[in-house]
C-alpha cells in the first residue's frame, strides 16, 4: 500500500519517471511508532523553526532536504522502498546550530535527534527503512539551513521576531509542586 | 551630556531610577523634618523667582530630569538634592545650573555644595562597599566631583555586567545559565524563590505544552459543550495552539496521520508485530514488491551497470538486487515468497 501511495521506490523513478516519488515518502510513514516519533519532532521543532524563520525559508529547507534525502538513498538503496524523510534535517539542524549551548529548546532538539536516531537503529530497518536518507538528509538540511542563512544576510532580512506569551505558572500542575 | 541608556539595560535602569526618586523623596521630607528653618526664613517666591526655588519645585525638575534623561542625569539630580537641600540658597544656583545644563562628565557641577562631612560620607560609603551595593553608595555619597566621577564609573560598570550577563543569556529568571523560555511556548513562571527539578527541566524541553497549566474548567460557550465536554484548553495554551495550527509544520502533521490511517486501512489492518514492530502496515512485500518494480521496469537483456550511469554505490546496489534475476527471480522475506 505504501507503494501505491508513493513511496520511494528508485525503480519505478528511474525507469518509469515517476518523479514525484521523491516527495512523497516525506508524508508517508510505516506505523503509529514511526508517525509519532516524526510527528513530535516536526512540531517541536519544525513549528519553532518555522515561525522563526517565515515560511518561505522553512519551506525550501524543509523540501529541499528532503528530496535530496530521497535522491540520496535512491543511489546508496535503490533495492529498498522507503518512507518517511526530512524530519531529521530540521532537527539536526536546530539541535545543533545555536552559540546557546543550555538552551532548553536546543537540548530539547537535541534529546529527539538522539531519539530518532534510537527509533532508526530498531530492527524494522531490516525491512525496508533506508537509514541512509537520515544522515544525507540531515547534511542536506544543515547545508541548506546555511545556505539560506546566508542569502538572507545578504538581502538583509531578519528573522520574524515572535510575540512573547506566557506559558503559565510551574506549580499549576501537580506534578510540579514544589515540596 | 550622559549618553542615552542602551536597549538592553532599560528595565535595570529604570528600576534603578525608580529606587534613587524614592530617596530623593526621603531625603527631601528627611530635611523637612530636621531644618525647617531655612523654609520659614525663606524669602517669598514671587520676590526672588528667578533666584530662589522650593523644595517642590526643586523636585519636580528633578523628576523631570529622571524622566526624560538618562541615568547620569538622574544620579546628578541625586546628589544635588542631598547637597544642596540644606543649603537652602544654593538650590537657586542649582536650578540655575541645571536649566543651562551644567553636566561636568555626566554629572551636574557639585563642588561648591556646602555642609556635607567628609568622614561620615566615607564611612558610610565604605559601608555600602562593603555590602556590595555600589550604586546605592554611589547614589548618597557622591557629594563632591570626585566621588561623582568615582560613582559613575561603578555605575558603568554595573551596567556593562549587566550587558555582558545578558548577552551570556543569564540574567532574569535564570537557573544555573538556563532559563525556562521557549520561542514557541513562551516563559514558563517559577515562584519566588522555588527552582525547578532536573525532570521538570526535561519536562519542558522536550515537550513544553505539558509545563504549567494545561487544563481548565470550561466556563464559555454553550451549556451543551459544557455538558459534553467541561474541560478547555487553558487559555495561554489555547493562544499558542491557535498560532501553531496556522504553521504548515502542523498541517503537514496532520497529512501524515491521514496516510498512515489510509495505509493501515487499506492494507487489512495492523501487521503482526514481528513483521512489523512499529504498529502499522504489512511491510513484508514491500522489498518484494520494490524488486518485482525492478524486475518489470529494467529490460532483461540490458545490463544495468551500463544504463545507470551514477556512482559506485548505485552501481553495486543495484548489482547486488538484479544481479539475482537474469531472467526470473524467487524471493523469501519471512514466509513470503515471491517470484518475478
Amino acid at each position: 500500500m505504501l507503494n501505491t501511495l508513493g513511496a520511494k521506490n528508485a525503480a519505478l523513478i528511474v525507469y518509469r519517471h515517476e518523479w514525484w516519488r521523491l516527495l512523497t515518502p516525506m508524508l508517508l510513514h510505516a506505523g503509529f511508532i514511526h508517525l509519532a516519533v516524526n510527528v513530535l519532532i516536526q512540531l517541536r521543532v519544525g513549528v519553532m523553526l518555522e515561525l522563526e524563520w517565515g515560511l518561505k525559508r522553512f519551506s525550501v529547507i524543509y523540501f529541499v532536504s528532503g528530496l535530496t534525502s530521497s535522491l540520496l538513498s535512491c543511489l546508496a538503496l535503490p533495492d529498498t522502498i522507503g518512507v518517511g524523510y526530512a524530519r531529521s534535517p530540521i532537527c539536526y539542524y536546530s539541535a545543533f546550530n545555536n552559540s546557546q549551548p543550555f538552551n532548553l529548546t536546543y537540548m530539547g532538539s537535541s534529546l529527539l535527534f538522539l531519539l530518532l536516531l534510537a527509533h532508526d537503529g530498531c530492527p524494522t530497518a531490516l525491512i525496508s527503512f533506508p537509514s541512509f536518507c537520515r544522515s544525507s538528509g540531515a547534511l542536506m538540511g544543515i547545508l541548506g539551513a546555511w545556505f539560506v542563512e546566508i542569502c538572507c544576510k545578504w538581502s538583509s532580512s531578519t528573522p520574524e521576531e515572535l510575540p512573547q506569551v506566557n506559558c503559565g505558572k510551574i506549580d499549576c500542575l501537580p506534578y510540579f509542586k514544589q515540596p | 551630556m550622559a549618553s542615552e541608556p542602551s536597549p538592553a539595560s532599560e528595565e535595570e535602569l529604570r528600576a534603578q531610577l525608580a529606587a534613587q526618586q524614592e530617596l530623593i523623596n526621603n531625603l527631601l521630607s528627611q530635611q523637612q523634618n530636621s531644618n525647617p528653618q531655612p523654609r520659614e526664613s525663606a524669602p517669598p517666591a514671587e520676590d526672588s523667582a528667578p533666584d530662589t526655588i522650593t523644595d517642590e519645585e526643586l523636585a519636580a525638575k528633578l523628576q523631570r530630569e529622571f524622566d526624560g534623561s538618562g541615568y547620569g542625569d538622574g544620579y546628578a539630580g541625586k546628589s544635588t538634592v542631598e547637597t544642596h537641600s540644606e543649603a537652602y540658597d544654593d538650590d537657586a544656583a542649582l536650578a540655575r545650573r541645571l536649566e543651562a545644563g551644567d553636566y561636568h562628565g555626566g554629572t551636574y557641577d557639585v563642588g561648591a555644595s556646602q555642609g556635607v562631612d567628609d568622614e561620615e560620607v566615607a564611612r558610610q560609603y565604605q559601608l555600602e562597599l562593603d555590602r556590595g551595593n555600589t550604586s546605592q553608595a554611589y547614589e548618597k555619597h557622591a557629594a563632591n566631583d570626585q566621588d561623582a566621577h568615582y560613582a559613575s564609573m561603578l555605575q558603568h560598570m554595573e551596567i556593562e555586567r549587566g550587558d555582558e550577563e545578558r548577552a551570556a543569556g543569564g540574567g532574569g529568571d535564570d537557573y544555573g545559565g538556563m532559563r525556562l523560555e521557549d520561542p514557541v511556548w513562551g516563559t514558563l513562571d517559577i515562584p519566588e524563590g522555588n527552582k525547578p527539578k532536573p525532570m521538570q527541566i526535561l519536562c519542558f524541553a522536550i515537550c513544553p505544552c505539558c509545563a504549567g497549566a494545561v487544563c481548565e474548567r470550561r466556563r464559555h460557550g454553550p451549556a451543551w459543550l459544557q455538558w459534553c465536554c467541561p474541560i478547555a484548553c487553558a487559555p495561554q495554551k489555547a493562544a499558542v495552539m491557535a498560532r501553531i495550527g496556522r504553521t504548515m509544520s502542523a498541517w503537514l502533521a496532520l497529512i501524515q496521520l491521514f496516510f498512515v490511517g489510509i495505509s493501515i486501512a487499506l492494507s487489512n489492518g495492523f501487521a503482526p508485530t514481528w513483521i512489523n514492530p512499529m504498529l502499522g502496515e504489512n511491510l513484508g512485500d514491500l522489498l518484494i514488491k520494490c524488486l518485482h518494480d525492478s524486475c518489470a521496469c529494467v529490460p532483461r537483456d540490458q545490463s544495468l551497470l551500463e544504463s545507470m550511469s551514477a556512482g559506485r554505490l548505485l552501481r553495486k546496489s543495484f548489482f547486488n538486487t538484479l544481479s539475482l534475476v537474469p531472467d526470473s527471480l524467487t524471493i523469501s522475506f519471512q514466509g513470503l515468497t515471491r517470484r518475478c
